[in-house]
């Protein structure tokens, strides 16, 4: 405070010169704040004279309470018990809702976490997904039947295909299956009887995307002792070597099938190509190429399943003729 | 020796020597005269409690005005007061309004002080009492409200800007 009087003092000097309108309005606020610390400095004396008038004061009776009060040890702030029980109700009311808001909290953390992993999860994931489905079943043929790298490129291009081609582009004219699984059931169990879980696999992932020869095949190259392409005008051509086979059932597996819920009687449409698998458990499986593909088993009754070919059948056909 | 040189307390005296200090430090943070009574009691009977343990590192009267304070903050906190008196903050804001200075300029000055200091927010009226109103030094001060001296003298400083603030042109 003295420091700043003398400040004050000292400036109040300096001020004696011109008495232009910027020095008195610095005198002006600088006697401004000396009033202050005046005032500041008797702010006891103002607080006290305040408290005087307003009967502030410690009287003799407080004085004497405050004494018994000691004597007995009760305070009065401690001993006012509706102060203290809406105290401890509080206190506890803020303990029940302090972890209730927490776990609030963090459910709605953990539910938000929840949402944003499984959007993040399952939007990208099914477009892999179905990615996913074509080069697994690629590649499952592949294990199976050990196609050429131009066979995978030509599968997904079939797969790409079975999106845009309708079923009246492939000649069949026919309505595909809506409950392929009937049909599928049967060749999966047959496939089972043969121990071939490679391709109730593939039945598993082209489900939708369709079928391709292996699938439907309910042997494998190495099960095949012998194949006959028998064609039009009953000739018949017998290959045994098992490269040949495997060949063989590998162009089978370019083409994509659909199967066929109609089963009505085709005896009376034009037969092309008869293919007559022999398997080493002296099992026949016949496959009838027309325009549609059917299959068959050796009591030619049992198993009769139709499949409609995705793409182009006259190059098929053309390419069994050119088999040699 | 040592203990020879510190001197006896009688609580009734140290009552009758600073009940004043107490009770009106107590209405300033209380801004009630029942409630400051009570806080006065509960602070004498702490006092009477620790005597024993008061080791003389600060005067006595600055010691009791420690109890006082710390009391008072206590009292603040709890949650029974915290739903009667929530307006600390709101009366400090509203005594800026035109209407709150003419009702103020009906009283008189040392009132409008009274008012402003009590008014002030804690962390300032806190230094302002100690200082100004109990006299004591930068560094007492500091111990009492567990601060830095530095951080005493610059909130004193800020303290005195707010009085001046709300004081100014009503002196």
């Amino acid at each position: 405070m003295d420091f700043q009087k003398n400040k004050f003092s000292n400036q109040q000097k300096n001020g004696n010169g011109s008495m232009d309108r910027d020095k008195i309005k610095t005198e002006n606020r600088l006697e401004k704040e000396i009033n202050f610390e005046d005032e500041i400095i008797h702010l006891k004396n103002h607080l006290n004279a305040s408290f005087d008038k307003d009967n502030i004061v410690v009287s003799e009776e407080l004085i004497q309470k405050t004494l018994q009060a000691i004597q007995s040890g009760k305070a009065p702030l401690t001993a006012d018990e509706d102060n203290q029980e809406e105290y401890v109700v509080t206190e506890h009311k803020k303990k029940n809702r302090f972890p209730v808001f927490r776990l609030a909290g963090i459910a709605a953390v953990l539910l938000i976490l929840l949402i944003g992993i499984n959007i993040l999860k399952y939007l990208p994931a099914n477009k892999k997904s179905a990615e996913y489905d074509v080069n697994s079943a690629t590649e499952n043929t592949s294990e199976s039947a050990a196609p050429e790298s131009g066979t995978l490129e030509k599968s997904i291009e079939a797969k790409k295909e079975t999106e845009t081609y309708s079923i009246a582009d492939t000649g069949a004219g026919q309505e595909v299956a809506k409950d392929k699984n009937a049909d599928k059931s049967d060749l999966k169990a047959s496939a089972r009887n043969d121990g071939s879980e490679p391709q109730e696999a593939n039945m598993d992932t082209l489900e939708v995307e369709g079928m391709i020869f292996s699938d439907i095949l309910p042997f494998t190259a190495e099960q095949v002792n012998s194949f006959s392409i028998i064609n039009s005008k009953k000739e018949s051509i017998n290959f045994k070597e098992p490269e040949k086979i495997k060949e063989f059932l590998l162009m089978l597996d370019e083409y994509y099938l659909l199967p066929v819920e109609n089963e009505e009687d085709t005896s009376e449409n034009p037969l092309d190509y008869q293919i007559v698998f022999t398997t080493r458990d002296n099992l026949s499986y016949t496959i009838l190429v027309e325009n549609e593909i059917l299959l068959k088993t050796d009591d030619n009754n049992r198993d009769i399943i139709r499949y409609t070919i995705i793409g182009d059948v006259e190059q098929l056909k053309s390419k069994i003729s050119e088999y040699r | 020796m040592y203990e020879e040189k510190q001197p006896v307390y009688h609580i009734e005296t140290l009552i009758r020597q600073y009940g004043n200090d107490v009770l009106r430090t107590a209405f300033m943070y209380v801004k009630d005269s029942h409630l400051a009574e009570d806080i006065f009691q509960d602070v004498f009977i702490k006092v009477n409690k620790n005597l024993s343990t008061f080791q003389g590192n600060s005067s006595i009267k600055t010691w009791i005005i420690r109890i006082t304070i710390n009391t008072c903050k206590d009292y603040l906190k709890s949650a029974w007061n915290q739903k009667v008196v929530p307006m600390t903050e709101y009366e400090e804001n509203t005594i800026h309004t035109d209407d709150d200075y003419k009702a103020v300029e009906q009283q008189d000055q040392n009132q409008l002080i009274r008012e402003t200091v009590m008014n002030l927010p804690d962390k300032y009226k806190d230094i302002i009492v100690c200082v100004y109103y109990q006299d004591m030094t930068i560094s007492d001060a500091a111990s009492i409200l567990k601060i830095a001296e530095g951080t005493a003298k610059s909130r004193l400083s800020r303290a005195k800007e707010k009085l001046k603030t709300c004081l100014e042109g009503r002196l």
